[in-house]
């Protein structure tokens, strides 16, 4: 119907009666409320504002199109990062690095791992073949510190592992170690960044720095040192030594003059939370922690307690009394991200293969409780 | 840009053109009906559509366009804009009874009170909870587009007052007229026109050597504008158009267009609220793993050096 040909028989304008006046006036009103609403709804709609989406974020990280994933690892540490002679990286800190690298969409032979020293953690430099390169991630047993994170410029990701400072001594040394002052008078090899330095000054003992932790054996070994202190999940792969796991596996020996050695809880160390540095890029480092929170809230994802059974859980037998690591994943952080309605209800897991379910009983012994005092900054 | 204007199709850009912003029309045709229509009742004596352009335009369109706009709002506007739709157009129903049929009271009661306050209960009968997890949630905005406009509507069917009227309804119309434009221009440019591509590239030959011997190959994603005789043609993702050889391109996979990931977390029994009703009905998620080469890495095969069967 055209309205043009409508007939126009107008309501009275003028003259009106008072309670049509006032109707009128609070429809104006009405009407200007409700456009400055909805106006005011339109904004965040147009503009577009919220938080991003796990592509925007690999987007802003720079992983789209990226061919390969550089890992910064320690590569003689067993039990937590080890380079095996055939070149094969494995280790707890190796594990984490394929669950983050399969979130990240990596697949297995798209991750390399490249060995890293302490002191060049926090600049993410590591040796590739003649020069260094700075990586992308540093998964290397790297304690989350505020001296790090403030002067060093490290950018840590959410902790993926709970341990603590302990030391150890050859088994054939019969003076009990209970704190860092039965280290009095004694030589004492620690890695070089580690901030137990001046604390063993304090109690007494004789520290000396070492740039690799099996440098620090090798010494106890040969007689030149007679402990050893460092995060407790790092010394017990030394402790363990070449002892069969449960399925028979064992560490390879790398080091000459092997002997029994003994790990002793010095029970007055802060808890050591270790984090991935994932350097400036707060993308990266938010779908790191992305990564940490599908693994510690999706039931169906048992990829970190995969990795404790297989490198941690079995060594606790020859560690005793101190407890190599706690066996549940640190609280992760909660990374706002835009998902789908069926994303949301389900996190989506590794998209690397290796993440069967967690075998009954992994979340065996709760650690000890985090004492939160003094860190070593292994 | 003359590369494109060459290879991208006329047709394809109008489509897009117009699959893009079949949302506007019916916001251009309701409001400007509805601001008319307020005009044409509140001041009817500055209802001049020799003058105005608003007037002229109310005037002369026929109430199946308004139908129709609202039919195709009601297609192709997200949930949460449905409110709004139906504030619209009942607003122009009560408007249109109340110019035309001024002398029956009893019908203008229906259509300007009774209709809106029935449309308003059914409406929190339905959206009620969905605006309750918006406000939960810390999602006023989709609270506000939920809740307001059904109320909303019981307000607004009758007129304004006189002297403000013609202020009041131009100035919004200008105001409509300036935006839009902006928005939609803003939509069309973000529209895809040319579909995404992963080509995998093997690397200049050596002298002598085979293609690509003993250095892998490279991803090359981007918007794919033609393949020639010679060239597979690529926008890559720095905006710089490539020309690959085609003797070099080991294999190629079309990339599905990312589809936004909604903002809002609210759904109304099941229904998202940033979803149309088409989108709705073909609500999908993927069923398949999307190829690694969208992602920019290279499949085994790729890598090994074999060429695509």
């Amino acid at each position: 119907m055209n309205e043009a040909g409508e007939p126009r028989t107008p309501e009275p304008a003028a003259g009106a009666p008072p309670r049509t006046d006032r109707a009128r006036r609070l429809r104006l009103v009405s009407l200007a409320a409700v456009l400055a609403v909805l106006a005011a709804a339109m904004v965040p709609i147009v503009l577009r504002l919220g938080p991003p989406t796990r592509d925007d974020l690999m987007d802003r990280a720079g992983l789209k199109g990226k061919p390969e994933l550089l890992i910064g690892a320690k590569d003689d540490q067993p039990g937590v990062s080890q380079r095996l002679p055939n070149d094969v990286w494995r280790g707890f800190d190796v594990d984490i690095a394929y669950m983050i690298a399969g979130y990240l969409g990596f697949d297995r032979s798209q991750v390399r791992f490249l060995p890293m020293e302490s002191e060049d953690r926090a600049r993410r430099q590591a040796r590739d073949r003649d020069g260094f390169v700075t990586v992308d991630l540093v998964i290397a047993s790297y304690s989350i510190t505020k001296r790090r994170e403030e002067e060093e410029g490290a950018v840590f990701s959410a902790p993926y592992l709970q341990t603590e400072q302990s030391v150890v001594t050859l088994s054939s040394d019969t003076r009990p170690v209970s704190s860092l002052e039965d280290l009095a008078d004694r030589t004492v090899c620690t890695l070089t960044t580690s901030t137990a330095i001046p604390r063993l000054r304090q109690a007494g003992a004789r520290p000396i720095g070492r740039n690799r932790i099996s440098d620090c054996f090798q010494e106890m070994f040969d007689g030149k040192v007679e402990a050893v202190t460092s995060d407790a999940a790092i010394l017990a792969g030394f402790v363990t030594g070449d002892r069969p796991s449960d399925d028979g596996r064992r560490f390879p020996v790398t080091l000459h003059d092997v002997k029994p050695l003994q790990h002793w809880d010095i029970g007055e160390s802060a808890a050591e939370r270790w984090g991935v540095n994932t350097g400036p890029n707060e993308a990266l480092r938010d779908l790191v922690d992305l990564a940490l929170y599908a693994s510690a809230r999706d039931p169906e994802n048992s990829a970190w307690e995969q990795a404790y059974a297989t490198n941690f859980r079995w060594q606790q037998r020859y560690n005793f009394p101190q407890p190599v690591a706690v066996g549940e994943q640190p609280d992760p952080r909660k990374v706002e991200v835009r998902q789908w309605p069926w994303e949301r209800i389900a996190l989506p897991a590794p998209a690397y293969p290796g993440s069967p379910a967690a075998p009954a009983g992994t979340r065996g012994p709760a650690g000890r409780p985090r004492r939160g005092r003094r860190s070593s900054g292994c | 840009m003359l590369l494109l204007v060459q290879y991208v199709s006329p047709l394809g850009l109008l489509s897009a053109l117009l699959i893009a912003l079949v949302w506007a029309f019916p916001l251009v045709v309701l409001t400007f009906g509805v601001l008319g229509r307020l005009l044409r009742l509140s001041a009817p004596e500055r209802f001049d559509p020799e003058r105005s352009l608003l007037a002229s335009w109310t005037a002369r369109t026929p109430g199946w366009v308004a139908t129709g706009a609202v039919a195709l709002g009601a297609l192709t506007w997200q949930l949460r804009f449905l409110p709004t739709l139906l504030m619209l157009g009942l607003c122009l129903l009560a408007l249109r009874a109340r110019y035309l049929y001024p002398d029956q009271p009893t019908r203008i009661l229906l259509v300007s009170v009774a209709a809106p306050v029935a449309a308003a209960v059914l409406a929190y009968a339905l959206l009620a909870p969905a605006a309750w997890t918006a406000l939960r949630s810390g999602e006023p905005a989709t609270a506000a587009l939920l809740a307001v406009p059904p109320v909303a509507t019981v307000l607004l069917t009758g007129p304004i007052p006189a002297g403000s009227a013609r202020a009041v309804t131009h100035g919004l119309a200008y105001a409509v007229a300036a935006v839009l434009p902006l928005v939609t221009g803003a939509v069309f440019l973000a529209a895809p026109v040319l579909p995404s591509a992963a080509v995998v590239v093997a690397p200049p030959a050596p002298d002598g050597a085979t293609p690509g011997g003993g250095v892998e190959p490279e991803v090359v994603l981007g918007a794919l504008i033609t393949v020639t005789d010679t060239s597979t043609v690529l926008l890559d993702r720095t905006a710089s158009v490539r020309f690959l050889p085609n003797g070099r391109v080991r294999s190629q996979v079309l990339c599905p267009q990312p589809r936004p990931v909604p903002y809002s977390v609210v759904a109304v029994h099941g229904w998202p609220v940033e979803e149309t009703v088409l989108d709705w009905m073909m609500l999908r998620r993927p069923v398949a793993a999307p190829d690694v080469r969208c992602a920019g890495r290279l499949r085994i095969e790729d890598r090994s050096g074999r060429s695509p069967g």
